[in-house]
């Protein structure tokens, strides 16, 4: 079991990361809708309730079909709101699916990010719902197709005694009062949603819900153009007593109809039944043992200064101030194990070394790099002495042909968690340069690692990189994939520049406390 | 080398563009070009069969004052078989029972057959199942009951991509057509 999740795991962060790399090969990474597709089916959210508020002005329960008829003759603005508001309905169900599948190639949907998981699925499946209701509004033949095969699934379930399926049967009239229940549906489950999507974000800090602004305005343009050139079908309006050949069909949204027409309502309860158990149980059949790479962050109350970095940086606020229990006059940072998913991100946030999960604190990087990496910068012309710092989730290839170029390669979990006093002790005990590589931001398995390293190396947050480093020898840079080769030149370049520098002196003795000016004052 | 990316992803995008309209604009089969079908559609309120008989002095006398009924009865609704031949060819033959747990519901009748477009021979009948010799209680026609004996036998030209609707109209099985 075990084996077959990691394996569908690695397939999925595979598949992800070639469709990534042709991404990139033909848009700016920072653009990659793929590592935006969180944001864009939130902003989704927010296109579908502007261009619903507008539809639902002129929308008839009386007279369902002709109304929807006359808003997609209307050439002015109605035609292309309901083609805009189709077409959205549909990217943001891509779009979710596409997250979903991030994550879990990731492996982020465990631990405390089952809520998120957890919601977000049952958001899909609202949605999903949503659009049904959408479609039936429309009542036109695929409305009516929807409409039965819906209520074929409804009147299995021993909730109604009359069919459902009756309404539909052409000896009387579609009452306005089930357009009516199915209108107040369809406004009733994006208010749902909306309560979904705040479940969604509420264990992470600083959620992001709208994507970068050219792909937001670009997304919107795009949306509009494509419905002003391809409006969305409408099909002739519902007629029970006729028995359309075909009807309109929308892939993203009603693929399941196909697949359960002509098949039992059971059997179709069953295998909606089991992909949600599956999809539910994602968290549980994906969650890692608390030890070894995943064991949550702890505080050395000692060394903790108070200074609260560690909270403001944390991904998924686990780590909160409290009092002290001895005579200090400062408040100590305490970690919530159920909130931490062992990221890692405290562990470069604090100047003086005090948090982290244990075997990744910025006191363990420092004698990992003493013990493994130093002895390797005693030799070598300066070309050889560049260290490549790169974030595990990059590619493979990359660490390779980095490796041929010469570099000594350091690999961290991602580069957040890379403390800036490992950059100092590199470059004052051997290393010519330290070039580091992470993911692009918005696809950092740990959320903000690349942000916070930048803000640290060149705009000194806490725990910054010291002034007295010399900023010609670092190189904080972003290894999108598929773009291996630019990484590289990029390396190339910054090689051939800290060589043609003045080599520093090597300083054989450095203490560790020099390196962490917080440390002087605490007695360890 | 810019513009040249710049219009990949111009066609590139347009493709994507294309497949979400695309995947909007599928024609999807469902009843086929040359379908006809035979629908049945109507509720039936069941009669109800009751068992009645007088209680003695002695029953009366033990119960309590507000529960001494003289007659008590106990009772269930009717089954009914609707059968349908299309062409005299049996198409259903089946036993319906009222809605809900007890079965003390109306009986929701929905039936649909395919049938080859044309003149077809409809023949269906919706009749009470327990054998019955007194006329209808006049309670159950106050209750507005189904009549223990529906029929309909007809010749009906059913268009290709129509509906022939089989529904209770006045107490009659009635046909109608688009």
């Amino acid at each position: 079991m075990v084996s077959l999740v990691g394996a569908t795991e690695r397939l999925t962060r595979r598949t992800l990361r070639a469709l990534d790399a042709l991404m990139h090969r033909v848009a700016d990474w920072r653009l990659n809708p793929l590592h935006q597709s969180g944001t864009i089916a939130a902003y989704l959210l927010a296109v579908l309730t502007v261009t619903g508020l507008y539809l639902i002005l002129f929308y008839r329960v009386g007279a369902p079909a002709a109304s929807v008829q006359r808003i997609a003759d209307d050439p002015w603005l109605g035609s292309w709101m309901r083609s805009v508001h189709r077409y959205a309905t549909d990217l943001f169900l891509v779009a979710a699916v596409i997250h979903g599948a991030r994550v879990f190639g990731q492996a982020r949907s465990w631990g405390p990010r089952a809520r998120a998981w957890i919601s977000g699925v049952a958001l899909v499946g609202v949605g999903l719902a949503c659009a049904w209701t959408g479609f039936v509004m429309a009542w036109d033949s695929f409305g009516q197709r929807v409409a039965l095969a819906g209520a074929r699934l409804f009147d299995v379930l021993p909730v109604l005694s009359e069919p459902v399926t009756r309404i539909f049967a052409g000896d009387r009239p579609v009452p306005s009062a089930f357009f009516f229940l199915n209108l107040f549906v369809h406004i009733g489950l994006p208010l749902m949603m909306g309560v979904g999507l705040w479940l969604h974000v509420s264990k992470v800090a600083r959620p992001v819900l709208a994507p970068p602004r050219p792909l937001r305005w670009g997304m919107v343009v795009g949306l509009i153009v494509l419905a002003i050139v391809l409006p969305a079908p409408l099909g002739p309006a519902a007629d029970p007593l006729r028995l359309p050949a075909t009807t309109p069909f929308n892939l993203s949204t009603s693929w399941w109809i196909p697949l359960a027409d002509g098949r039992s309502p059971l059997l179709v309860w069953s295998v909606v039944s089991l992909v949600v158990a599956v999809a539910v149980a994602v968290p549980f059949v994906t969650r890692r043992p608390r030890e070894g790479s995943f064991t949550p962050s702890v505080v050395d109350p000692r060394l903790c200064t108070g200074c609260d970095q560690c909270t403001q940086d944390c991904p998924w606020g686990a780590i909160t101030m409290v009092p002290r229990d001895d005579d200090r006059p400062t408040l100590v940072a305490l970690v919530d194990p159920a909130l931490c998913v062992s990221c890692g991100i405290c562990a470069a946030s604090c100047a003086p070394m005090g948090v982290g999960p244990d075997g990744r604190t910025g006191r363990h990087q420092l004698v990992h790099i003493r013990s493994r990496v130093l002895p390797g910068l005693r030799t070598g012309d300066a070309a050889a002495r560049v260290v490549a710092v790169l974030c595990g989730q990059t590619d493979v290839a990359l660490r390779a042909q980095l490796g041929a170029e010469g570099a000594v390669i350091h690999e961290v979990p991602c580069i957040g968690t890379l403390h800036t006093s490992v950059i100092e002790l590199l470059l004052r005990q051997g290393a010519s340069g330290v070039f580091v590589a992470g993911c692009p931001p918005r696809d950092c398995a740990a959320r903000e690692g690349p942000k916070w390293t930048e803000l640290r190396v060149y705009h000194d947050r806490e725990a910054e990189l010291q002034a007295r480093v010399d900023r010609r020898r670092v190189l904080l840079t972003t290894a999108p994939a598929g773009l291996a080769g630019a990484t590289v030149a990029e390396f190339v370049a910054f090689r051939d520049a800290v060589v043609a520098l003045d080599q520093p002196t090597v300083e054989d003795d450095i203490d560790l406390r020099l390196l962490c000016e917080p440390l002087e004052k605490t007695a360890v | 080398m810019i513009w040249l990316r710049r219009v990949v992803l111009l066609v590139l995008g347009g493709l994507a563009a294309w497949g979400l309209a695309a995947s909007s604009a599928v024609d999807l089969p469902w009843h086929g070009a040359n379908a006809a079908a035979l629908r049945l559609s109507w509720v039936a309120r069941p009669e109800r069969i009751e068992t009645c008989r007088d209680l003695t002095r002695e029953e009366l006398d033990e119960r309590p004052a507000h529960m001494r009924q003289a007659r008590e009865c106990v009772g269930a609704s009717a089954t009914y078989r609707l059968s349908i031949a299309v062409d005299g060819q049996p198409a259903v033959e089946r036993v319906l029972r009222g809605a809900g747990l007890r079965n003390d519901r109306a009986i929701f009748v929905l039936d649909e057959h395919p049938v080859a477009p044309g003149a077809r021979r409809v023949a269906i009948r919706f009749t009470r199942v327990e054998p019955f010799e007194a006329p209808m209680d006049s309670t159950d026609v106050r209750r507005g009951a189904v009549p223990r004996d529906l029929a309909l036998d007809t010749v009906v030209t059913i268009p290709s991509t129509a509906v022939a609707l089989v529904s209770l109209v006045d107490g009659r099985l009635a046909l109608k057509l688009p």
